[in-house]
């Protein structure tokens, strides 16, 4: 019951999400459902280390200006054609959320976007949605990318180059065609003249950089981060530790020049500035989840699910791809990935275990991140494009960008269904 | 590692973060952070019992009290509150030092240390102003009044927050234990002020007429928040007392209380501004305490599991000659001192599994319960010690200099070892009469 009014408060978006779970929680609590102890022992504080050691570094990165700096070279580096801009504006946002959260990405990227569009008298707009559509194909690639896969990575303690290895190919072949099919549609409508390319080449690129030593250092702990996520499998170190250690490392660089008094400001200003709704959301959905687990609720379902696939992984695969698809392009993929992991698990044993069970949790994964393009509310970064894109004062419509994102979203997850049968059932 | 034995690098590491914390190079959230990740590098904890060590129901406590508080803080509520008092003595200055220390105490004991002066200094010095009084006086006074009435409840102070939330305290335990004799060091505290200051202050009739056309009233910036924040107030507070029948941890009410605090201020606005008002609210928890804290328990813990501590509670019980009063006493006195100069987080931190460790030899949990009321009260009292043994000391300090009202290292230890030693004396006995008589 209370997990059902949770979800239909969370998906009418009436109440914070964060206040949502977390009083969902403490109702399962105070009701008896759960213990207090097992309500914090069900949070996987891995996830929740990684999530906010990623988001403290990556706003004081933010803060030395590195990503518009890159943003604005690359224009340049295509002497600011309008095709070769497409091109390069949705490979940086796709590397970019593949390293950095959706939303960060395009909350970088779009504002640049703007500036580069707006000197080229040319039409934001399919720059716009190829940039939503980089940003949650590109999310894809890394455990780090996007929360579904921070969730499925730190609950089958999953290393960052498993998904390198599994997830990255079909993304890079994703982004490729999409690229393709925009260039080839968009190509002929594009058209600006040499004073405007000059234009956007008298940008200056490294005046976006405001702090140098900043950049080096923060450069540093994300070069360091990265290697220490691959090492980490080998050294037998989670993720949660590294990210954090690193947000610590970063957070002392940065302020060390400073006063006693100007440096605790300055700490507790980063602090201030990873998503607190976000976290609070996950620990309380880590609870509300544990709470329907406990009840066998999530058996249940499982056990209805394997009749389903008659037991036979490659069904199971299908299928979870298909309904992950279909669901997180209507609602948010996070509770429904945090819904499914133990969903999964129980019914590992019944499909011959954890290595047979992979392509399932890899299908998972894809279907979850690819149906973010389905529709503008399938995940965040589209909300926040369509918010930015309104301020500017080119609106994108929720009809309009079904028109783009529902093809976009068929052809990827299809992609993606080719690929885990060639993968794993072909052979 | 570096053929270090485990318990040594535990230590080293341990005293090196400890050595940075005191010298203040870096931020002490970073510290400890560093000081954890390390441990968990060198193989000494793995990540899920660094994790495990951490006490989440103190970590609840903590963010839901300063969510709780810090949007109750934006209704104008306990501004009211002091200017309710200055109309209830007439402004007299005599009076108002009684009624601030009050205020500043009871405040204290439900609200962080330094919420409680940030909130009333600022109110101090206008009343002041409007008298042409010296603030001196009024500001030392509050400083001490503030840390004797964190003392009095499980929320009022980080180490009773420890204590409690290690040993399954209860709000009652804590107001039964330790609410008398932080009475009586407030009584005292004032009588000595009143004698010393308030009696010789006066001020002009014109000044005292002009300070009461503030309405409290004015005070309040809204009303429906007002309601909001004293109604989830009230049930956090009668959740905390009910608690211990319900089975229900503190961590949980608080948690609770500031989902619920959350919903009702917000539940008006459109969904940006909810999750904007949201996310700020969030904000105002102090983050850097709550790493700190975090990465704290990870350390301590490291010492726990390489046995150190043992090695430690096992010379405190040859020093004490397993009887629980001296035990008590030293507890008492050691605690004091060293709150005085250093922060009472990580001594206290680093005492409980200390202590607990030496529940067997001493009898059991209960017979050991006076020696914790006695870390308790030492740390919590030992802030009055010095300028720098409390935060709250260090904040009225801050805010004092920003008024050209300086108040010097020194010139606080003329009042402040004083008020300690008292006060501290006081404890003495009152354990004594209570625990062995």
């Amino acid at each position: 019951m209370i997990v059902v009014i949770c979800y239909v408060i969370l998906f009418s978006e009436k109440v914070n999400r964060a206040v949502t779970t977390l009083m969902a929680a403490m109702f399962m609590i105070l009701s008896g459902v759960l213990t207090q102890n097992e309500a914090f022992a069900s949070i996987d504080f891995n996830t929740i280390c990684l999530l906010v050691g990623m988001m403290v570094i990556v706003s004081i990165t933010e803060r030395s200006g590195l990503f518009q700096f890159v943003a604005v070279w690359s224009a340049q580096k295509v002497k600011a054609n309008p095709v070769g801009l497409m091109v390069v504006l949705s490979l940086v946002t796709a590397v970019f959320s593949a390293f950095l959260d959706n939303v960060t990405t395009v909350l970088l990227i779009v504002p640049v976007t703007f500036q580069i569009t707006r000197r080229l008298h040319i039409s934001s707009y399919p720059y716009l949605i190829l940039e939503i559509f980089a940003s949650n194909i590109g999310g894809t690639a890394t455990l780090i990318g996007d929360p579904p896969n921070i969730l499925i990575g730190s609950a089958l303690r999953l290393s960052f180059l498993d998904f390198l290895y599994e997830l990255t190919p079909i993304v890079l072949a994703v982004v490729a065609v999409l690229i393709l099919a925009f260039v080839l549609i968009w190509k002929n409508d594009l058209k600006t003249d040499e004073r405007n390319r000059a234009a956007v080449m008298r940008m200056n690129a490294s005046a976006h950089i405001i702090d140098k030593t900043l950049l080096y250092k923060s450069l540093f702990v994300l070069g360091f981060v990265i290697v220490g996520f691959m090492l980490a499998e080998d050294i037998g170190i989670a993720n949660g530790v590294i990210a954090l250690f690193g947000a610590a490392i970063l957070l002392a660089l940065y302020a060390i020049k400073e006063e006693p008094y100007n440096r605790d400001e300055k700490t507790e200003e980063m602090f201030n500035l990873v998503d607190w709704t976000t976290i609070f959301f996950f620990m309380g959905l880590f609870m509300v989840v544990f709470g329907l687990e406990k009840t066998g609720v999530l058996e249940m379902i499982g056990q209805k699910f394997l009749e389903l696939t008659k037991g036979s992984v490659q069904r199971a695969t299908f299928m979870i791809l298909g309904i992950s698809a279909f669901v997180s392009s209507a609602i948010d993929n996070i509770p429904f990935v945090a819904t499914m992991i133990p969903t999964l698990k129980s019914m590992e044993a019944s499909l011959g275990g954890r290595e047979a069970m992979m392509p399932v949790w890899w299908a998972l994964s894809l279907g979850a991140c690819f149906g973010g393009n389905g529709s503008l509310i399938g995940a965040s970064a589209n909300v926040i494009v369509a918010g930015l894109a309104i301020r500017e004062g080119h609106p994108i419509k929720f009809l309009g960008f079904l028109l783009w994102s529902i093809p976009v979203m068929i052809v990827s997850v299809l992609m993606a269904g080719a690929y885990l049968y060639l993968r794993f059932f072909a052979f | 590692m570096f053929g270090l034995s485990e318990q040594i690098l535990a230590v080293l590491v341990l005293v090196f973060s400890y050595i940075i914390l005191f010298s203040e190079k870096l931020n002490r959230a970073v510290t400890v952070l560093i000081g954890a990740s390390v441990l968990i590098f060198s193989g000494i904890l793995s990540q899920e019992t660094a994790i495990m060590a951490i006490d989440f129901n103190t970590l609840a406590l903590l963010i839901g009290m300063m969510v709780i508080v810090g949007i109750a803080e934006k209704s104008g509520m306990f501004q009211y509150l002091a200017v309710a008092c200055v109309k209830l003595v007439r402004a007299s200055p005599r009076g108002l030092m009684i009624m601030l220390a009050i205020i500043t105490a009871v405040l204290s004991a439900l609200l962080d240390n330094v919420t409680t002066v940030l909130l009333i200094v600022p109110m101090t010095f206008q009343i002041t102003r409007n008298l042409k009084l010296a603030p001196y006086p009024y500001l030392i006074l509050e400083i001490f009044a503030s840390n004797i009435g964190g003392t009095a409840t499980l929320i009022g102070d980080p180490p009773n927050i420890l204590i409690g939330s290690a040993l399954r305290l209860s709000f009652l335990d804590f107001i039964n234990e330790l609410a008398p004799v932080a009475i009586i060091c407030l009584v005292l505290l004032i009588f000595a002020f009143d004698f010393f200051y308030g009696r010789n202050l006066n001020s002009k009739i014109e000044d005292r007429k002009a300070l009461l056309t503030i309405s409290p009233k004015d005070m309040i910036t809204d009303q429906r928040l007002l309601y909001q924040s004293l109604f989830v107030l009230l049930l956090v507070l009668t959740g905390f007392v009910v608690a211990e029948y319900l089975n229900i941890q503190n961590g949980t009410i608080a948690l609770f209380g500031a989902a619920l605090m959350l919903w009702l201020y917000s539940k008006n606005d459109e969904h940006m501004v909810r999750d904007q008002k949201v996310e700020d609210a969030f904000s105002l928890v102090d983050w850097t305490t709550i790493f700190f804290f975090a990465g704290l328990f990870a350390i301590v813990f490291a010492l726990e599991t390489t046995g150190v501590l043992e090695i430690l509670g096992r010379g405190l019980i040859n020093l004490t000659e397993n009887s629980i009063d001296k035990a008590t006493l030293s507890m008492l006195w050691i605690s004091a001192i060293v709150s005085t100069f250093i922060d009472n987080i990580p001594f206290v931190a680093t005492m409980i599994p200390t202590l607990k460790s030496m529940e067997v030899s001493m009898g059991g949990r209960e017979a050991m319960m006076p020696v914790w009321w006695a870390l308790a009260l030492g740390s919590c009292f030992g802030g009055n010690g010095s300028l720098i043994a409390a935060s709250a000391n260090v904040i009225v300090a801050g805010l004092a200099s920003k008024e050209n009202e300086r108040i010097s290292f020194a010139k606080f230890l003329i009042l402040g070892l004083p008020v300690m030693l008292i006060s501290i004396i006081i404890a003495t006995i009152y354990l004594y009469l209570r625990h062995f008589v």
